[in-house]
């Protein structure tokens, strides 16, 4: 199969939320010694931005994101077999621990931008929604996080987000982390509040946001946080 | 309300299929839905030029396809990960069982919800307040005192204290217990300033948990359970856990009736504008029995835009409120959720296409105002709620098609600023603290919005009502 086949193959395989043909295309990359990094961005990032346009004129919904999502999850995850530990750095944007706070059972915009950030090449720990402060900071601690992203729907709940800002500032801990939160109630000067260092209206916003973290790498705690609103 | 008991209901919580969170969202709901969709060829049916639907066929339609649904899934318990199921013949039973008018309210403030069908100039209970804005604790008191001095508003839709003597309200935490009935205090000093004595509130608005509600409700000093609007609100989709039937087996211990909710999500779960307005008709069924609720109301929002006030949100309530209406005597109502601040023209816009929307189409009753989509503190004010109650109870008969003409004139003055809405005016900011009247400037957009409605066709007429 000639590259740009295998290329097309592997956005296809993920336009189509397709587990088993990403498999396949990726096994194909690997065997035609396509470049694993050109076969993520020209070939399964490609299908991805394919369908995050479409789920912003709802021609395909959530479930499509996340199957999609999900395709090329395990496509990188076989490609980067492949890698040298120097090229996958290449490729990944950083580690997300990221859950609904404590009290809030709430989880779709945490779905949402848990799966934005994986197809942009974060490494996504969701731990899903009800998550208690020491859950975020435990598995932030142990996967050595870069982000804590906490979503948050009902507002006697948004107070975990500072509680966890406040519990690593008091250990003196705040500058291991990027906290960026969001939610129903949060609005920008709640994060400023808080001191977080990041806050977005919705999900895309999230992911720039993100981005920038690692892109940039400032300084955490941020003096002020970028907010998008 | 339902001959399936609530026992039964914890029995299948243990016993039912097992099945994880994700399966559900993605294999069991969005696949059944999708199937229901073709099977009654519902697929597509939606086109923006129509943002209200006026065919009683086609509700009819989604009427059946949406029970068909809520036999097949059922809703999931996510504390056990297992499905409460339900037989074609339980859920039935369930409905015939659902009271079809309720009375509430005490004294002058009594008033009587009732089963209605689309257009049909029946009395729509109006349900609102500051719908759960986070709001400081000094102005608890006149934000909700604000809503509830207009008459035109049947039951209080409070704020959510931010804080309980000056400490954070951590939801999951004693504080909320000690908030319950805080709240509840606070709640019954705004009606008495209002001189509203009777009139009922969701006292326990304040909690994301069963504690809020359990120091709130139904003990000494705290709110009455058979005057006070006791919600469990579930997930979306179709997804219910022990926190919630713990305030379902709360309220039963106070043999008071039961308010459930469910939000639909149009892009999530449930996919498709029409997949949206399919889970909202099973929720409403599954609530019935699930939750052992006497009123439920299952609104639509956009899951990106988080509003009820869009083009698309719009139909789906109207179709889903049209089927639950037109095929059961379910106390059945929506919110008025609209994305823009107070003092702004969009919010009032926003307001009278939702209002519009849930008065014509066969709702009980209708919640709101969530202004701001409740994203800022302090930001609701009575005027907004005042102006929702009079669109909904003065428009009950107005035909649909009209509806629909009026509303399709409404949205392009809004849609294009759904997504960065403007934050609008906080309460302090457009609301006088001493006489509690809103501000020069509040009440010249009111007039300016209400008269360009009145131009339109929207009646401001409330005296019957």
């Amino acid at each position: 199969m000639s590259e740009t086949k295998i290329l097309d193959a592997l956005a296809k395989a993920v336009i189509d939320g397709n587990e088993e043909a990403a498999r396949k295309a990726a096994a194909e990359a690997i065997n035609e010694n396509v470049d694993p990094i050109k076969a993520i961005k020209e070939g399964l990032a490609k299908g991805m931005s394919v369908i995050g346009e479409k789920f912003h004129k709802f021609e395909v919904f959530l479930p499509h994101v996340m199957l999609s999502a999900d395709a090329m999850k395990e496509a990188v995850s076989l490609l980067k077999k492949n890698m040298s530990v120097e090229r996958k750095t290449e490729i990944t944007h950083g580690k997300v621990v990221i859950g609904t706070v404590f009290g809030d059972i709430h989880d779709i915009g945490k779905n949402l931008l848990a799966t934005l950030l994986s197809v942009e090449g974060f490494e996504i720990y969701d731990l899903g929604s009800d998550v208690p402060v020491k859950m975020f900071l435990n598995k932030a601690k142990d996967v050595e996080a870069d982000i804590i992203a906490m979503s948050c729907l009902m507002s006697p709940s948004m107070f975990y987000q500072k509680d966890l800002i406040e519990y690593l500032r008091d250990k003196g801990t705040r500058n291991k982390y990027y906290i960026i939160i969001g939610g129903g109630p949060i609005h920008a000067e709640w994060a400023k509040k808080i001191c977080a260092d990041g806050y977005g209206r919705y999900a895309d916003d999230g992911v720039d946001i993100c981005k920038r973290f690692m892109d940039e790498k400032p300084a955490t705690p941020l003096k002020e946080p970028i907010i998008k609103s | 309300m339902s001959k399936v008991t609530f026992l039964d209901i914890l029995d299948r919580t243990n016993k039912g299929p097992v099945c994880e969170t994700k399966d559900w969202d993605l294999k069991v709901i969005f696949k059944t839905v999708s199937e229901k969709l073709r099977e009654y060829g519902l697929e597509g049916v939606y086109t923006p030029e129509n943002p209200l639907n006026s065919d009683s066929n086609l509700a009819n339609k989604f009427w059946k396809a949406g029970f068909d649904l809520a036999v097949d899934t059922g809703m999931l318990c996510q504390t056990t990960n297992r499905i409460i199921k339900f037989t074609e013949r339980e859920l039935r039973e369930g409905i015939e069982e659902a009271p079809s008018k309720m009375q509430l309210g005490i004294g002058k403030d009594e008033f009587t919800v009732v089963t209605r069908t689309p257009s049909d100039g029946k009395r729509i209970s109006t349900w609102l307040g500051p719908f759960g804005i986070l709001v400081d604790e000094d102005l608890y008191i006149p934000i909700c005192q604000s809503a509830a001095a207009y008459t035109i508003i049947d039951a209080l839709i409070p704020a959510n204290l931010s804080s309980i003597y000056g400490r954070d309200l951590r939801g999951g935490t004693p504080y909320e217990t000690l908030a319950g009935k805080y709240e509840v205090t606070l709640q019954k000093e705004a009606l008495r300033r209002a001189r509203r004595y009777g009139m009922p509130a969701q006292g326990g608005c304040t909690s994301p948990t069963e504690y809020g509600n359990f120091g709130g409700v139904g003990i000494p000093g705290a709110a009455d359970p058979k005057n006070n609007l006791n919600v469990a609100l579930c997930p979306s989709e179709l997804k219910v856990d022990y926190r919630i039937l713990h305030k379902v087996a709360h309220f039963l211990n106070c043999e008071t009736f039961i308010y459930a909710g469910h939000f639909s999500m149009i892009g999530g779960f449930a996919g498709s504008i029409e997949g949206a307005a399919l889970t909202s008709i099973a929720a409403a069924i599954l609530l019935t029995s699930v939750c052992q609720a006497s009123f439920q109301y299952v609104p639509t929002l956009n899951a990106l835009l988080q509003c009820n006030s869009s083009r698309e949100t719009a139909w789906t309530t109207s179709i889903s409120a049209q089927a639950l209406s037109q095929n059961t005597h379910l106390l059945v109502g929506g919110v008025v959720n609209p994305v823009a601040g107070p003092c702004t023209e969009m919010m009032l816009y926003e307001i009278a296409v939702s209002a519009l929307f849930n008065s014509v189409s066969g709702f009980s009753f209708s919640e709101g105002v969530r202004s701001a989509g409740g994203k800022y503190p302090n930001y609701s004010t009575g005027l907004e709620s005042k102006f929702a109650g009079e669109i909904l109870k003065s428009n009950t008969g107005m035909s649909r098609d009209k509806a629909r003409e009026i509303i399709k004139t409404i949205l392009p003055k809004y849609e294009q600023k759904l997504e960065r809405p403007p934050k609008g005016k906080s309460f302090i900011e457009c609301f006088d603290l001493k006489s509690l009247t809103p501000s020069r400037e509040w009440l010249d957009i009111y007039d300016k919005v209400r008269n360009d409605l009145e131009n339109l066709g929207v009646s401001f007429n409330t005296e019957s009502n």
